[in-house]
């Protein structure tokens, strides 16, 4: 079993690619939905999972059902493991020198659901308490709906919703003189 | 375009008065029903 | 998050009074049913106070506590209002309740119109659409249940789930629809009153304006009135609500529960009233990103920040008023569908003889059948339940014209309602897998308003809305 953790850890190494301060990441920040996915409502979720916790679960996938062993282990190294970064920043500039949101993060979070951004291309990185970066920089694209498909949809919407309020004011409001 | 701040602040005081007067509405029903014996 | 804000101790505090109240509540007002009318529908004779609380309460379910404000954080000011604009379900049913009671006064539920109305083909596919809506929704309850509890305690949500589907299986169980109704007006007090304490507070501690000024600052399209994701959202959501309401018999058996003249009233005012809830509601969510909250996963936004503003207060409250919620929905839940499979299946399709005693009795077993079979369900926690509830818009939005349709105009077809029903379902679930969840509902709604006015035009069913007086058996 150490041989293949120790494999995992040093593929894992190479995926994950870039450098904090000269250094391996320790932190691998990553877009939820999927990697490159484009961002039509400007709401996102990003993650930072524990590297133990994706070896964990790349092992069990490996062993396949051989038993509750790895899954125990998987759970005493998901309890309250603790990281560097104190806080996610976004900037619009892959070299963060202009900072648009600041985000508070607690050291057992792993996840963070964010909202309400207008079209363009963002950075999110995470950094530890003294301003350095603990993990990979993610590049974020937000693109919202054509205007044109928008309005299509709602005018159908809109139409349809028209032609039932129309029928309901004419037959069904009215039809107690009818009765 | 965006909500001006007084659109928004009328839609949300608007919305917690009719909610305030909700259980009201409903408790003065409720004992006018039940003075009349016509709860069910 | 890791922290819980109220202790397991005070957790199961909270559920073991509110679960004993209930039931024993349950039990005080069961003592007067005597027959399956009582069981079934509360002996038909609901008065108005307790008749529009029943309706509010159960439109208000952990949707309107958790999603009001998850959409909000996401799709902003649209979010709020498109959500509440779901009142408008409870609107347009008004006047289809007092009509619902005054063509079949001897009715139990909707699957009896619809299989009288249209024959036993469009049936089977309405009971199908119903089936899958009410059981997803009935999961859905559930493991929200669970999750909350384990969010806001850290009680495992296994115990959570199993404890709150056996109080509401309970009090269901012994008091029926009559229990269901006088628990939900407690509940709905609850609720508004939960709801507007957390509301006040965040209006006064943060402020509007700060608000406002930080999100234009930072998220600048929650206030964006051209957001175009929340655009599509609109008029899906609001035919999504009123095929869910339209079609179930959640609704349909509370039309026939209430007072002759009542229905009317009670759906029109409960309609009114529920507006504002989710703009109260979900208004919390905008102040998320001011005081610094950003949740791990959007649904959890409104407690975290009820929980901020009032502290450890805050999460009691939050637990409460959700947990009211939940409650209130799937008693109704139990009630409407345990009466469907009694009339629809046991004595439609297994012993159509049965008589009266038999049928009180088969449903009291089906109510326990049903939330066995939901807590079966809820056990594998598959988290991607919520998007489940929003795949069922595609079936019942096909709904709303059969429905609307067979109760006014003698012309329309069994034949192409089945086929509205069949196709409307199938254009939705394209839609839901090709464009996305917010054109489910609208494309079935449109398709099955196409064959709908085909089926008007090019046949005459000229039924005899006699047939419904006397509520005669499939053939």
């Amino acid at each position: 079993m150490v041989p293949v953790f120790l494999l995992l850890l040093t593929l894992s190494g190479g995926v994950a690619g870039s450098l904090c301060n000269g250094q391996q990441c320790s932190l691998h920040l990553q877009l939820k939905d999927g990697k490159d996915e484009v961002i039509t409502a400007g709401h996102f979720n990003l993650e930072w999972p524990t590297e133990k916790e994706t070896h964990a679960s790349k092992q069990q996938a490996l062993e396949g059902d051989s038993g509750g062993e790895s899954s125990a282990i998987k759970e005493a190294l998901l309890d309250n493991d603790q990281h560097y970064a104190t806080r996610l920043k976004i900037s619009s500039e892959s070299t963060f020198s202009n900072v648009s949101h600041s985000i508070k993060i607690h050291n057992t979070q792993r996840a963070i659901s964010l909202t309400g951004f207008s079209d363009g291309v963002y950075y999110a990185r995470l950094f530890d308490a003294n301003d350095q970066a603990v993990s990979n920089s993610v590049e974020l694209t937000v693109n919202h709906h054509s205007m044109f498909n928008v309005w299509l949809v709602f005018i159908s919407g809109a139409t349809l919703f028209l032609i039932l309020i129309g029928y309901m004011m004419a037959n069904v409001f009215r039809h107690k003189e009818e009765a | 375009m965006i909500i001006s701040l007084e659109t928004l602040e009328a839609l949300v005081l608007a919305a917690m008065a009719v909610t305030c007067l909700s259980p009201v509405i409903l408790i003065i029903l409720l004992i006018k029903d039940w003075l009349k014996e016509e709860l069910w | 998050m890791d922290y819980n804000p109220i202790s397991i101790t005070t957790a199961l505090v909270i559920l073991v009074v509110f679960g004993a109240v209930w039931i024993f509540f349950g039990w005080w007002l069961g003592r007067k049913n005597k027959s399956l009318d009582d069981f079934m529908l509360a002996g038909r004779n609901v008065g108005l106070a307790f008749a529009g609380a029943t309706a509010m309460a159960t439109w208000i379910t952990s949707n309107t506590t958790l999603v009001a404000p998850q959409l909000t954080y996401e799709l902003g000011v649209w979010g709020m209002v498109g959500y509440s604009l779901a009142a408008l379900g409870l609107i347009l049913f008004a006047p289809m309740a007092k009509r619902i009671k005054e063509l079949m006064p001897e009715g139990y539920t909707c699957g009896d119109f619809i299989r009288v109305r249209y024959g036993k083909t469009a049936w089977i596919a309405f009971l199908v659409v119903s089936f899958c809506y009410a059981m997803g929704w009935l999961v859905s309850l559930g493991m929200a249940g669970g999750v909350l509890l384990n969010t806001l305690s850290g009680l495992s949500y296994h115990l959570g789930m199993t404890v709150i589907l056996a109080i509401c299986v309970g009090y269901t169980l012994l008091g029926g629809l009559r229990a269901v109704i006088a628990t939900d007006y407690v509940q709905t007090i609850i609720i508004i009153v939960g709801v507007l304490i957390i509301g006040f507070v965040c209006y006064q501690t943060v402020g509007l304006e700060k608000v406002y000024d930080y999100n234009k600052e930072h998220h600048p399209e929650l206030l964006n009135l051209l957001f175009p994701a929340a655009m599509m959202f609109l008029f899906n959501n609001i035919f999504f609500g009123l095929g869910e309401i339209f079609h179930s018999n959640v609704w349909w058996s509370r039309a026939l529960a209430f007072r002759p003249g009542i229905g009317r009233k009670a759906y029109f005012m409960s309609g009114f009233l529920w507006l504002p809830i989710p703009i109260v509601a979900g208004f919390i969510a905008l102040s998320a990103p001011v005081l610094g909250l950003y949740p791990d996963s959007s649904d959890m936004v409104g407690p975290m920040v009820a929980a901020n503003l009032l502290g450890d207060i805050g999460a009691i409250f939050v637990f409460i008023v959700v947990f009211s919620a939940l409650a209130s929905s799937l008693d109704s839940l139990l009630a409407a569908t345990s009466d469907l499979v009694t009339r629809d299946i046991y004595n439609g399709l297994i012993n159509k003889k049965a008589d009266k005693k038999t049928l009180h009795r088969i449903s009291k077993l089906v109510i326990l059948g049903l939330g066995f079979v939901t807590w079966l369900l809820c056990l594998p926690k598959i988290t991607t339940l919520g998007a489940l509830l929003n795949f069922t818009g595609a079936f019942v939005a096909s709904t709303i014209w059969p429905i609307v349709l067979g109760l006014y105009q003698r012309r329309m077809s069994g034949d192409f309602v089945t086929a509205a029903l069949v196709l409307g379902t199938v254009s939705g679930l394209i839609g839901y897998h090709t464009i996305g969840f917010y054109v489910a509902a609208l494309f079935s709604c449109i398709v099955s308003f196409v064959i709908c006015m085909i089926g008007l035009l090019v046949k005459n069913d000229n039924f005899d809305w006699q047939r419904l007086k006397s509520m005669e058996k499939t053939q």
